[in-house]
């Protein structure tokens, strides 16, 4: 078998058409002398085998030859065909690249390919990949091709990354003669190839009545940017009407940019101030007046003057940025005077931009607007005294967020929680213990202590824990759910045994939860809990610890659990049956059937089966058809309609004929028939199309037993689809 | 044996005993209206938050939906001194570790759809309970789940208990679940479009201290959001 693989390979056969017919010979061998056992293990042998010649005989074939093999399969791809060897065609081509070795014979199959009968689609695929790799030799045929309006944009992009000068002269030649839209690509190349033998069709081309060819042409003009395409740009801006104009006026803006990179600077200058004097468009505009801040004769104030006092809001908005960046921009709106002119909108846009730039000499106002501005005066003046903060401004934004409501809240809130530093951490924990501080700050910060994740704080916050202000005290419990590890549980029951009110109570067991949930050990989570809970004497701390234990759900707890439900107190066996309720699995299924199909208190029964029902629901060990059964045996044991609704939901999302048949067999039930539909409606694409024949029966039975129009033709689109 | 007339003189009892059961009956049902037409009755004083969108919302994929009023809603009457009794109360949920925010939020009078001024829960089922502290008469529920955009939320289902776990004397006074996928029955109510006025919904004076409040995501996502809940009532005295 090795030596015939070895011949494969060498001979680059098709390989796996020989491991099929290699296959099928030792299958049938396999059937007439083997037993099954044995035919499945030579066939995993086999199936390696096949796995790691193939990968081999891929990876070490010749790149020509894979080359050969994918312009084979490329030769009859269509559009609608799949591309499954688009990647190894990439992946080969990065790798012939990379191999000078290869990288000529390649071209020539390549080029071979693009003048054999391949389809159009594959030899766009193979233009594209011919383009990094292509040299002269390329050129005769992609030109050929540019006469083809069906190969012509192909063959256009892959001599484009040509670099050889013969190319230039094919895409003057074809510019004469080309018609749209193949003109736009040989301008668009010819642009990028700074051709400036093309200068005077290019010229001659910006006067064209197409207007798209004419953008094009003065696009191309601005890329070559030498001497003579700067005095055609000149004059076409001279001459040239909106909005052709300001298409020039990018171009010419350009040219000034590459003028200016050669040291021309004063010519640079001139182009610069001649577009900006013309009331271009505002992104014209910018560039332009980005030119003429280089200048150094020409200072900009008297232009950010004029613009501030024309006050046209989207130009003022669109030169902060170009005011940020110029350095003597700060001394001109010398804080104390020209800014405060500004309509306030402007102003705090402008510290922003100041501040990005960490001015932190514009600090004043910026605190004076958190003082007195309107909501959004404020949210942005907060990001300003973000970017400049100094060591303190936490208080600043711990006191914005405990007294503003909203957004400007929550904007506070997010500076506070993202200052930088640990030294900002530290500063929190001190400001948190120091007396001067007011506690709707303090409640702030501790906050900022669970959102900073600053893990080093749960002394101070459990001591906070323990203030005599509620909102304190409830802040701190919720913040060490963040921060605490289990090593501190004990001290967060403690918190929950002495806690003064219903809220402190729950902020507890959703902490106690959380911290358990970060012992790695599920089995150990509930140990601190399940050491006292027995010896609790208040009901309202039991209440709140079996609620902790079903919130954990470890096995350790369901034994305990279990006594708690013949406790003679009935709000701790309420309190129980939720617990178990909420039990990751279906473990105490039955000690809760057991409640409701004994119990004779409303309350208890009802809290048991809605918990039964939910258990059922998530059990992975029974099947459909068992859940179903199980619902049916609980429905009659309901005690009146609220419970028959609740398991007619949970019917619904079963998948069951059984569940099907009793919910239809319910229509005629004037007091269900809604719950009823609702549920065969929910149930009727989750039974498999196995059964579809019952499940036809059974839907047809259910429009002849309803008189509900709506149900009816619901139904009867489902039946519709079944078929 | 029959004697002739009997036949009528039983129509006639029979009639006389069913107009006496509707007199009684029409009187008894007058019976809480009559106790609160006793009061002076006011229109509901409802602050209503900034409108986020305007104009008619676009076309949802929800079945029974309502119909744009088109208008303002008319003023809703309630006796003398009814109030917002959930302001500042403590609101539970089912998720404890809210996605956004926190349920204070859910009574803290502020009704705006901006950031920081609501609460966003777990996808799917999920609902609050707030604690009125005592038991109130209730004459109105208010609720904003967000109106930042026209949405609609799935299975809104209010109900008010004195118990805390809804099991025993329970009232439902909203219910849009069609299909039952919570469990509390189908509901006939309308879905609707969240808009900055909130739905206002009849208490119709129903007493009890817990208001539970059910949703199940929204047509644009399965998260579940509250900017406020009011609750206007009075104290039982």
């Amino acid at each position: 078998m090795t030596l015939m693989l070895t011949v494969c390979c060498r001979n680059q056969c098709e390989v796996p058409g020989i491991f099929k017919m290699f296959n099928r010979m030792i299958f049938f061998k396999m059937n007439v002398k083997r037993s099954g056992t044995i035919f499945l293990g030579c066939l995993g042998i086999l199936v390696l085998l096949n796995l790691q010649v193939y990968g081999q005989s891929v990876q070490e074939s010749d790149p020509l030859t894979q080359l050969d093999q994918i312009l084979h399969k490329i030769s009859i791809y269509d559009y609608n065909a799949s591309r499954g060897w688009l990647d190894d065609f990439r992946n080969l081509m990065k790798q012939i690249y990379n191999s000078p070795g290869t990288k000529a014979e390649a071209e020539v199959m390549m080029i071979e390919f693009l003048q054999s009968e391949a389809t159009i689609p594959g030899k766009q695929v193979v233009c594209q990949e011919l383009g990094p790799i292509a040299t002269n030799k390329s050129v005769p045929v992609l030109s050929s091709m540019l006469d083809d309006s069906n190969t012509a944009e192909m063959a256009l992009f892959a001599l484009n990354m040509i670099p050889d000068n013969s190319v230039d002269k094919i895409l003057r030649d074809h510019l004469d003669k080309a018609d749209m839209p193949l003109i736009i690509g040989l301008i668009n190349s010819i642009g990028s190839r700074q051709n400036t033998k093309a200068i005077p069709q290019l010229q001659k081309l910006a006067h064209n009545e197409d207007l798209q060819i004419a953008v094009s042409a003065i696009h191309a003009l601005g890329l070559i940017h030498d001497d003579k395409t700067t005095r055609i740009l000149d004059k076409l801006f001279k001459n040239c009407a909106p909005p052709l104009k300001w298409n020039v006026a990018d171009s010419y803006l350009k040219t000034a940019d590459h003028i200016y990179a050669s040291g021309k600077k004063k010519d640079a200058f001139e182009i610069y101030h001649t577009v900006y004097m013309t009331n271009p468009p505002l992104s014209i505009l910018i560039a332009a007046l980005q030119g003429v801040l280089k200048d150094p004769q020409n200072p900009p104030e008297e232009e950010f003057n004029k613009i501030f006092q024309e006050g046209d809001d989207n130009l003022i908005d669109a030169i902060l940025p170009v005011i940020r960046d110029y350095p003597g921009a700060l001394e001109f709106f010398n804080l104390e005077g020209s800014i405060e002119t500004l309509d306030p909108k402007q102003q705090i846009n402008l510290l922003i931009a100041f501040s990005e730039r960490g001015e932190t000499k514009i600090r004043r106002m910026v605190i004076g607007f958190l003082e007195k501005g309107n909501p959004e005066e404020m949210i942005a003046a907060l990001l300003a005294l973000f970017h400049i903060s100094e060591p303190g401004d936490h208080h600043i934004f711990a006191i914005k967020a405990a007294l503003a409501t909203g957004q400007i809240k929550e904007f506070a809130r997010s500076c506070l929680y993202q200052l930088k530093g640990k030294e900002v951490d530290q500063q929190i924990l001190q400001s948190i213990t120091a007396t001067s501080v007011e506690n709707w700050e303090r409640l702030e910060l501790i906050r900022s202590v669970g959102e900073r994740n600053i893990e080093e704080g749960v002394d101070i916050i459990l001591e906070s824990a323990r203030s005599p202000d509620r909102r304190i005290r409830v802040e701190s419990i919720k913040t060490l759910g963040k921060i605490g590890k289990p090593k501190i549980i004990d001290q967060v029951i403690e918190l929950l045994i002495t806690a003064h009110t219903r809220q402190e109570r729950n902020e507890a067991i959703s902490t106690i939860t959380l911290i358990a949930g970060k012992n790695p050990n599920i089995e150990t989570r509930s140990d601190e809990i399940l050491a006292i809970v027995k010896k609790i004497s208040d009901n309202e701390t039991q209440i709140s610890l079996i609620e902790v234990l079903g919130n954990i759900g470890s096995d350790g707890a369901l034994p305990v659990l279990r006594d708690f439900l013949n406790h003679p107190d009935n709000d701790i066996q309420y309190s129980t049956i939720k617990s178990l309720s909420r039990w990751p699995n279906d473990d105490p299924a039955m000690d809760l059937k057991e409640i409701f199909e004994n119990s004779e208190d409303i309350k208890k029964h009802t809290l048991a089966l809605q918990g039964y029902v939910q258990l059922l629901s998530i059990s992975e060990s029974l099947t459909e058809d068992q859940k179903a059964m199980a619902f049916q045996k609980a429905f009659y044991q309901a005690l009146n309609l609220d419970e028959k609704k609740i398991i007619l939901s949970a019917m619904g999302n079963i998948g069951s004929l059984k569940a099907l048949e009793m919910s239809v067999g319910l229509i005629s039930d004037k007091d269900l028939q809604l719950e009823a539909e609702a549920s065969i409606i929910n149930m009727s694409d989750k039974i498999s199309n196995r059964f579809l024949t019952e499940k036809r029966k059974w839907l047809e039975r259910a429009i002849e037993g309803s008189d509900n129009e709506n149900f009816k033709n619901n139904v009867k689109e489902i039946i519709k689809w079944l078929e | 044996m029959l004697v002739p007339g009997s036949s009528f003189r039983k129509d006639a009892n029979f009639m006389t005993l069913k107009l006496k059961t509707i007199i009684y009956g029409f009187i008894f049902s007058l019976f809480p209206v009559t106790s609160v037409l006793s009061q002076q009755m006011l229109p509901l004083e409802i602050e209503l938050p900034q409108p986020m969108f305007i104009g008619t919302p676009q076309d949802f994929e929800v079945p029974n939906l309502e119909k744009p009023l088109g208008k303002p809603r008319p003023p809703f009457m309630a006796p003398e001194g009814t109030t917002n009794i959930a302001l500042h109360k403590y609101v539970e949920s089912t998720d404890n570790q809210p996605i956004i925010g926190e349920t204070e939020l859910i009574t803290d009078g502020d009704k705006e759809a901006v950031d920081g001024s609501f609460v966003e829960f777990r996808p799917g089922k999920q609902h609050i309970v707030i604690d009125l502290e005592e038991k109130h008469t209730i004459y109105a529920i208010c609720l904003w789940h967000y109106h930042q955009k026209a949405m609609v939320y799935k299975d809104v289902i209010v109900q008010v208990s004195d118990d805390p776990d809804f099991v025993v004397g329970t009232t439902t006074l909203f219910n849009n679940d069609h299909n039952n996928s919570y469990g509390l029955g189908v509901g006939q109510d309308l879905h609707y479009v969240e808009t900055h006025e909130g739905k206002l919904i009849d208490a119709r004076g129903v007493e009890g201290r817990y208001v539970r409040l059910c949703s199940n995501g929204n047509s644009f996502d399965a998260v579940n959001h509250y900017i406020e809940v009011e609750v206007y009532g009075k104290p039982i005295p």
